[in-house]
């Protein structure tokens, strides 16, 4: 009997264990890139002809700044669909020495004689940090992306907003999951397969 | 036929080794050894321990929404995929070295004797052999094979008592070597 467990046990282990180094795999890869979501595959032809529906896109997100003509992935979050557009403009925001100084004063912290900032133990504060706001517009659309942004929003910011930059692709590798998504024959003929082949494996 | 055997798929070199492993504690068992799972135990632990952190981190990733600009989750998120490659490491490891194509390991109340029994498949030989490694007391070794053509009926089930007879002239071969 007590074999039977562990037997169970080691092979019930080995599915999980399957299931659980994918996971770290693309975790993994999530930290490197510094992106939640690494890999992405691309849903609409607003990119065309650069990127097809399909195309499996391999993204990075260390960069401090991107550049114009940079292909970059960002998610709004009123969308639930991350968008893969082109940087058409972009404008660095970097704090001058008094917009920094009043932003300090605002929080309540003081300099001390050698002009370092006195930083309260136990205290979050937050730092007035340079930022890039940028402008995006797909290839293949007529115009830029003005109206996909939030109300009143006049750009996306590369802090907040961006994903990531696409420093590879894999051609229409990843248009099974469009497949899977909007054509719901295509889903059951999948599943009757996957039912189909469990029943003609070992046993 | 032999009351209790499965019917192997005698196709399947893999399902052929795993139904005599399975048959070794049987073996022993009716020589008056018990079986000692520590080194399995130990396996289990490993693996279910890189199981736990995956899960831990499918739950921090739920908790903090998946937001990277969250620094607490960042570190949390290196601090779990850190460890869950020291332990896959370490398992792999384990298995390679000290597990070791280890399948039974068992010890005599009586005589106190302890029994390591290894076992490979032979993959060269046409057919393919049951090579098998007995080692008593850390010390005296017994090493043969035998076809699993042999081991096996033409019907798919386990020829138990040759496979018994197989296994008892080692050990008694063995025995002799510690006595000596």
């Amino acid at each position: 009997m007590k074999t039977n467990v562990r037997c169970n046990l080691l092979q019930l282990s080995n599915i999980l264990l399957a299931i659980s180094s994918a996971f770290m795999f693309w975790k993994t890869l999530s930290v490197v890139a510094n992106s939640p979501s690494p890999i992405v595959v691309v849903l609409s032809g607003s990119m065309e002809p650069a990127f097809q529906r399909g195309d499996i896109l391999f993204l990075w997100n260390r960069d401090k700044y991107v550049d114009v003509g940079d292909i970059v992935v960002y998610n709004m979050d009123h969308r639930d669909i991350p968008i893969v557009h082109r940087v058409l403009r972009e404008h660095k925001v970097i704090p001058t020495d008094e917009e920094i100084e009043k932003f300090n004063k605002k929080q309540g912290l003081k300099k001390d004689k050698n002009s370092n900032l006195k930083i309260p133990k136990n205290k979050k504060i937050k730092e007035l940090k340079p930022s890039q706001k940028i402008l995006t517009k797909g290839d293949n659309n007529p115009s830029d992306d003005l109206p996909l942004y939030g109300y009143k929003q006049m750009y996306i910011d590369r802090d907040n907003d961006l994903i990531g930059s696409v420093k590879g692709y894999i051609p229409l590798a990843g248009y099974v999951t469009i497949l899977i998504s909007e054509n719901i024959y295509f889903k059951y003929i999948l599943i009757g397969l996957i039912c189909l082949s469990s029943l003609f494996s070992n046993e | 036929m032999v009351e209790g055997q499965k019917k192997i798929n005698l196709n399947s070199v893999y399902d052929l080794k795993t139904n005599c492993d399975d048959n070794l504690s049987n073996f022993f068992e009716s020589i008056g050894y018990s079986q000692d799972f520590h080194v399995i135990d130990i396996r289990l632990a490993l693996t279910y321990t890189s199981i736990f952190l995956s899960a831990l981190l499918f739950y921090l990733e739920k908790k903090f929404k998946n937001d990277f600009k969250n620094e607490e989750y960042y570190w949390y998120m290196i601090y779990v995929i850190a460890s869950f490659y020291v332990i896959s490491g370490i398992n792999w490891i384990y298995i390679k070295f000290v597990e070791h194509n280890i399948k039974y390991m068992g010890k005599n109340e009586i005589t106190g004797d302890k029994i390591t029994v290894a076992t490979i498949v032979e993959k060269k030989n046409i057919p393919p052999t049951y090579k098998i490694t007995i080692t008593l007391n850390d010390k005296d070794k017994k090493v043969s094979s035998k076809p699993f053509t042999e081991l096996y009926e033409e019907t798919g089930f386990l020829n138990y008592d040759l496979f018994k007879k197989f296994l008892n002239d080692d050990y008694i071969e063995v025995l002799n070597k510690k006595k000596n």
